[in-house]
């Protein structure tokens, strides 16, 4: 699982749950894969995604390095900016572990990198 | 010059590959050598084959006196060479003694059915018609052949992205991708996502994956993510926002799904009352079915509506029974409008349809309320 994943994804399809979001990253194994740097995309998706999520996100695995916790406006321009971001985003992959739901700590495993957001019957 | 440049050039046959009966699916084009009709054809999403154009008329008679008098420079002109003939009718069916009857021309090459050097067509076009077909084609050709394109579904998987007019670094999803069948198609353009949420998903093999999929083509540069989750809710996606660019799906109906089941053994009690369920709503109880898929795609617009990007596009395949399908039949939602509807005909009674459909205002839940 990307972090450009968890930024998308809430547990608000647990019956009774308002806020879930964003959810929690209990991880096992974190591994740093290769991703060609494509800066356009990484333009474009910087609007689409949460900041202050993924941030926060990056900090819990201990990979935000020296990310900036605030957007600068003019982070278009900025290469090095845009490049931490493509890191964080598509190159910081979550093997195994678990995203926890922030109000009920119900637990949606991760398992070869692939989240499994299936609830049971009487959860829904 | 440009006068004998242009005189340079050659007529070329261009057979597309569609199901609409009432339409001539031969158009007639000038290019200037094979290699560049070989280049269309690689390009072009509903070409099925290009054939050099020796001659035209509205009979076959006609035709064949045409290629007689005409001085085309025939590659089977002496007797080593090897060729074959095909006979393609639109709207129209001929036994195989009617097609050898047509193709009476005299080449001095041997005919080679199987591993010809040259390969020529004619083609037929009859104007359709359901009760009375056309005894009399209303037009004829015949080409030598130059290239064809293998495969429909491929090419499906093009026509879906170019429907929803995929771009570079666009983020495209799709909420039921399997093991990414079309995504091979669409991924050449663009840098997107693409994330399975199915219910029940299982492997057929451990590496089977839309990772390796896409490795095999080199295209894994374009895979963003994917997770397993049920695709009935947008609840599950953070909607502060808009993010895809599009969303390209086809929807497990299922109408494959049943005649796999039927090789099963001995199952649960639970296992067996869910599958028969589930395939009975398929096969015998049309209204329970046009129920279930009616709700599986309101679940897809009202997802759509709220997480596309403004002038984002919905593109999605629907099963149709023909004889009680009406437009109104398509799904319609306030925020989005439908750019195009085509139809892909299995037979005479079922086909699917292509719905293409622009998110066109801003999801507002008070809109949608009154």
């Amino acid at each position: 699982m990307k972090l450009l994943t968890h930024n998308m994804l809430t547990s608000n399809i647990i019956k009774g749950v308002k806020n879930g979001y964003p959810l929690k990253i209990s991880a096992s194994d974190v591994q740093l894969i290769d991703v060609d740097f494509n800066p356009e995309f990484i333009t474009r998706m910087i609007p689409k995604i949460n900041w202050k999520v993924l941030h926060e996100a990056a900090q819990s695995l201990g990979h935000a390095n020296d990310l900036p916790a605030e957007l600068n406006a003019e982070y278009e321009a900025d290469q090095e900016f845009l490049k931490k971001t493509h890191h964080v985003l598509l190159e910081v992959e979550v093997q195994e572990g678990d995203l926890i739901c922030p109000e009920t700590e119900r637990k949606f495993p991760i398992s070869h990198g692939i989240p499994n957001m299936l609830l049971k019957e009487e959860e829904i | 010059m440009a006068a004998s440049l242009k005189n340079a050039w050659k007529k070329y046959i261009l057979h597309f590959a569609h199901d609409h009966l009432e339409k001539n699916p031969f158009l007639e084009i000038e290019l200037p050598s094979n290699n560049a009709a070989s280049q269309i054809m690689s390009r072009l999403v509903l070409g099925k084959s290009i054939y050099e154009l020796w001659g035209k008329a509205s009979c076959v008679d006609d035709l064949l006196l045409k290629l007689k008098s005409s001085n085309i420079n025939n590659p089977c002109s002496s007797s080593d060479t090897s060729f074959k003939i095909d006979v393609e009718c639109f709207n129209r069916t001929q036994t195989m003694e009617q097609k050898i009857e047509r193709i009476q021309l005299k080449f001095n090459g041997r005919v080679n059915l199987s591993k010809p050097q040259h390969k020529f067509s004619l083609l037929e076009f009859y104007e359709y018609d359901s009760v009375n077909p056309k005894e009399a084609p209303q037009q004829v050709y015949f080409g030598r052949w130059v290239r064809s394109n293998t495969s429909m579904d491929p090419t499906l998987s093009l026509l879906m992205a170019t429907m929803g007019q995929v771009k570079a670094n666009d983020l495209v999803f799709d909420p039921f991708v399997g093991s990414g069948g079309w995504t091979l198609g669409i991924v050449r353009t663009f840098w997107g996502i693409c994330k399975p949420s199915r219910k029940g998903q299982k492997w057929r093999f451990r590496d089977e994956t839309i990772l390796n999929n896409l490795r095999q083509y080199n295209l894994e540069k374009h895979y963003v993510d994917a997770f397993v989750a049920d695709f009935t809710s947008y609840k599950l996606w953070c909607t502060d926002q808009p993010r895809f660019d599009a969303i390209i799906t086809d929807p497990p109906y299922g109408v494959r799904e049943p005649s796999q089941k039927l090789g099963k053994h001995k199952q649960s009690k639970s296992q067996q009352d869910k599958e028969t369920a589930e395939t009975s709503a398929a096969n015998c109880y049309p209204t329970k079915t046009s129920y279930h898929l009616t709700n599986m795609l309101l679940d897809l617009l009202d997802f759509a509506a709220r997480t596309l990007t403004l002038g984002g596009r919905l593109v999605f395949w629907m099963p149709i029974v023909r004889d009680i399908y009406v437009p109104e039949n398509i799904p319609h939602h306030p925020c989005l409008k439908l750019v195009s509807n085509s139809e892909q005909i299995f037979f005479i009674r079922v086909s699917r349809r292509l719905i293409t459909m622009e998110k066109v205002t801003e999801f507002n839940v008070r809109r949608i309320l009154t």
